[in-house]
């Protein structure tokens, strides 16, 4: 007996178009525009604006907490806000800086950040009277409250480098939450929730988060209610908040290659929702 | 160039390539990457934490602060589970982690993720203007079928005007899926693209 073989359509060749082209063409749409920058407008949104303000309104004197919990698989995109906010913080004079992380890799990153923005030095900066970096504590949320309670008890009374907290000019008057002006958070997933739990909701200190922009969905309730000022939306964030500082970089000039390949993913979504329903897959249902 | 940063440029870019390659099928080069990467970030962390250990437990004691032992010995109980005879000892240590954990998460977490947000919701309620009034109406709306979506689904599924309340709570979390599903192909386009300019602007040098 011959089987009769059913003639595709176009639609079910669309339905069923090999994963790898669809690769392919987003490869070329994203690379394109970096080695041909188009341009794009990047209009500046209220909470980038918003946490721009918050560290443009600091005085010297003031003292920041920056926690700077950064992941190895999310540094591509959570690496563009936290650097810039890093960068603005330093050129601010008279700012003071104490940083820790409840993720174990921040203490790679925190270096790494440093040594991009080409040292604590070229800003005037100097190790132990303006900036303090006490490492990773293990716990998570528990290390939260735990430094929110009494940062010299719970880091021993020695930073990230085994030296004495209390030879620092900067940790003299510094060893609670409530001794910092402002949080900053840099968040490789869900951290920006513990600070929020343990430092801004019992000690009612401003949060300012650098989240992934894939995390924003779950923080937006978050941020409507004030318990988070403001963040900084990924690697768009990053950009528009590069061109406030006047200082556009890598993200800036990723802009074009994320809007264009979001462009990609809609259309891939509308042709993939007309090619299921107008196959013969689709009619079946 | 330094050679050092160079052969780091060469490495990094082969398990870029690597680890992308696996758009195209599953290959030895992807398994070797991400062998590779889960052994790294093993070793990562166990090298933190032991540091931990050391600077902030062991250097604690010999420093005088003697109740610092209690959670070492709490902690080591948790590898009584590798011998099945004293298995039961890592209950001590567990018991011990969940209940400061939960003690120290519930303190917040009703007022941060529930009340909060309920007070956020009704603070929405305004009938000063048009605009407010269907703000009003869309925010507690939503919320409340959305709420009652999930709490009474299999009674208001079935026919009649109440499964409409099903139904537009159903909307709402599509609408908020949707919402995810954007911000999360913002975050992978965002990795691509980094990794793009490394690979064209810093390992390819091509000029800008």
């Amino acid at each position: 007996m011959v089987e009769k073989t059913e003639k595709k359509t176009i639609w079910d060749r669309l339905a069923n178009l090999p994963e790898q082209y669809v690769y392919v063409v987003l490869a070329v749409i994203l690379i394109a525009p970096l080695l041909h920058p188009i341009g794009l407008p990047i209009p500046i949104s209220d909470a980038t604006r918003k946490f721009f303000v918050a560290i443009d309104e600091l005085k010297p004197g003031d003292t920041v907490f920056y926690a700077f919990d950064a992941g190895s698989m999310t540094w591509m995109e959570q690496g563009l806000g936290a650097t810039i906010v890093f960068k603005h913080l330093l050129m601010k004079p008279g700012i003071r800086i104490v940083g820790a992380t409840i993720g174990a890799e921040g203490p790679m990153f925190w270096d790494n950040a440093i040594k991009s923005l080409g040292g604590l030095a070229s800003y005037g900066k100097e190790y132990g009277k303006d900036v303090v970096w006490l490492g990773f504590f293990a716990g998570e949320e528990t290390a939260c409250a735990a430094l929110a309670k009494d940062l010299k008890g719970t880091s021993g009374g020695v930073d990230a480098y085994g030296s004495k907290l209390d030879t620092m000019p900067l940790m003299t008057n510094v060893n609670k939450a409530t001794d910092f002006n402002l949080l900053f958070v840099l968040s490789y997933g869900w951290t920006w929730r513990s600070w929020m739990n343990q430092w801004q909701m019992p000690y009612g200190i401003k949060e300012y988060a650098i989240p992934l922009a894939g995390v924003v969905a779950e923080m937006t309730p978050n941020i409507k209610a004030g318990q988070i000022q403001s963040i900084i939306n990924g690697a768009r964030g990053a950009a528009e908040y590069e061109l406030l500082l006047g200082k556009p970089g890598r993200a800036a000039s990723g802009m074009d290659a994320q809007s264009l390949g979001h462009i990609y993913v809609a259309i891939l979504i509308v042709v993939g929702n007309i090619a299921y329903f107008a196959s013969k897959g689709g009619k079946k249902k | 160039m330094d050679i050092v940063v160079e052969i780091g440029l060469w490495i990094s870019a082969f398990y870029v390539i690597s680890v992308y390659s696996l758009l195209w099928k599953y290959n030895k080069f992807f398994k070797f990457a991400e062998h590779t990467l889960i052994g790294a970030a093993a070793g990562h962390f166990l090298v933190m934490g032991l540091l931990n250990i050391r600077n902030l437990g062991i250097g604690n004691i010999l420093g005088g602060k003697i109740l610092y032992l209690i959670p070492i010995l709490l902690g080591l109980t948790l590898f009584a589970r590798f011998t099945p005879k004293y298995s039961w000892v890592m209950r001590w240590g567990m018991a011990f982690l969940i209940g400061v954990s939960l003690t120290i998460y519930m303190r917040s977490l009703v007022i941060t993720q529930i009340t909060a947000q309920i007070q956020d919701t009704l603070k929405n309620v305004s009938f000063a203007d048009p605009m407010k009034i269907v703000n009003t109406i869309v925010v507690v709306g939503f919320v409340f079928t959305t709420m009652l979506y999930f709490l009474f689904t299999e009674r208001l599924t079935p026919k009649g005007p109440a499964s409409y309340i099903g139904k537009i709570g159903r909307y709402g979390v599509m609408t908020a899926i949707g919402y995810y599903l954007g911000v999360t192909v913002m975050t992978r386009l965002a990795f691509v693209i980094n990794r793009l300019e490394f690979l064209l602007f810093e390992w390819l040098r091509i000029p800008r």
